[in-house]
């Protein structure tokens, strides 16, 4: 396999990572573009490549062997549920993304999103797991997208809900107890005028409404 | 509505698909002393506008089978003289579609009785107007 690493010799010195680093197009393209990542066998979960940004994010000095690092620096910490979820992707051979913790050597554990697809290749039967820390720059900047995402699909639900039924039952509302209140202002003056200044607060709600749902700016011709 | 009692009933078609908005402004309509036919697909106003003599047409944009627009271009002459759409999308960009439609307005939803009233009042002094000359 060309992607393979020498693992006979000292296999996780930095001479050995800058090497498996250049040998992995992929994980030397997520490596530029600050992605830590790394190729497991799909079987084993050993691992056969990865980047300079994924060994930083192992204790090293705690697991010496880096073809062990994922099963035991990752896999191990997996929930009950998780692994199941993990292992049924696998086999399945689908795209899988879950929340991982990781411990690197100095400072705080750091969670990230692991994001594993199996490789393209027909022969192959590894996979490609990239992990998006939800920490740094690079995380700050993916939240706000998150964020404004969000906001803009939650603005696109509440405005579709807005037109497709509030705005009608309002409508019906304003309509119908404009017609009541003429009604009742022919049987009973004072029943009449409640009536009517009931009306008028509707059409005032009807009115907000319709300004809350089509914005002034949006209906210029 | 004493102020338009004195305006001439109108034979009205509603295109609409949603029940509350159908029965209120029909019942607001028939209160006015306006006859008020209904369709709720564009087929059926198809089918039904051209034998209706209806004097104003008052169509939603958003209909289950098409859109208002379609349906004043598929009746061509034999739509109601005055025609008014509505709907819930009110963006510039409707309203001129509206207009180049053929529409004489476009109300955005959820409008005031007074503003169908007023476009209401327009068509019948139209009406008037058109049977004195």
């Amino acid at each position: 396999m060309p992607n393979q690493p020498d693992l006979s010799t000292d296999p996780c010195s930095s001479q050995s990572l800058d090497a498996q680093s250049k040998s992995d197009p992929v994980c030397a393209v997520l490596q530029e573009i600050g992605l830590p990542a790394v190729r497991i066998a799909s079987d084993t979960g050993e691992v056969i490549s990865f980047n300079e940004l994924f060994s930083s994010l192992i204790d090293t000095s705690a697991l010496p062997e880096c073809r062990l690092w994922f099963v035991e620096g990752i896999v191990r910490q997996f929930s009950p549920a998780d692994r199941d979820h993990w292992e049924a992707a696998l086999s399945s051979r689908a795209p899988v993304q879950m929340y991982v913790r990781l411990n690197p050597p100095h400072g705080r554990p750091v969670g990230a999103v692991m994001r594993a697809a199996m490789s393209i290749s027909q022969e192959a039967s590894d996979h490609v797991c990239v992990f998006v820390l939800l920490t740094g720059p690079y995380f700050e900047q993916l939240r706000q997208t998150w964020v404004t995402e969000g906001k803009q699909s939650e603005r696109n639900r509440v405005q579709a809900a807005l037109h497709q039924e509030v705005a009608q039952q309002f409508l019906g509302a304003a309509f119908g107890i404009k017609v009541v209140a003429d009604k009742i202002g022919n049987l009973d003056g004072e029943l009449g005028k409640e009536a009517s200044d009931l009306a008028e607060l509707l059409s005032r709600a009807t009115q907000e409404l319709h300004n809350l749902v089509n914005p002034p700016g949006e209906m210029d011709p | 509505v004493a102020n338009y009692c004195s305006m001439l009933p109108l034979r009205v078609f509603l295109v609409e698909n949603h029940e509350d908005t159908v029965r209120y402004i029909k019942l607001y309509l028939e209160h006015l002393g306006h006859e008020v036919l209904v369709a709720r697909e564009m087929a059926a106003a198809l089918r039904e506008i051209p034998e209706s003599r209806c004097d104003v047409l008052i169509s939603d944009i958003g209909l289950p089978d098409g859109d208002g627009w379609l349906l004043l271009e598929e009746l061509g002459s034999r739509r109601p003289t005055f025609a008014i759409a509505i709907s819930g999308y009110g963006t510039g960009n409707d309203q001129r579609k509206s207009r180049a439609a053929g529409y004489n307005s476009h109300l955005v939803k959820p409008f005031l009785p007074d503003a169908l009233l007023a476009l209401l009042k327009e068509a019948a002094e139209e009406k008037g107007s058109a049977s004195v000359s």
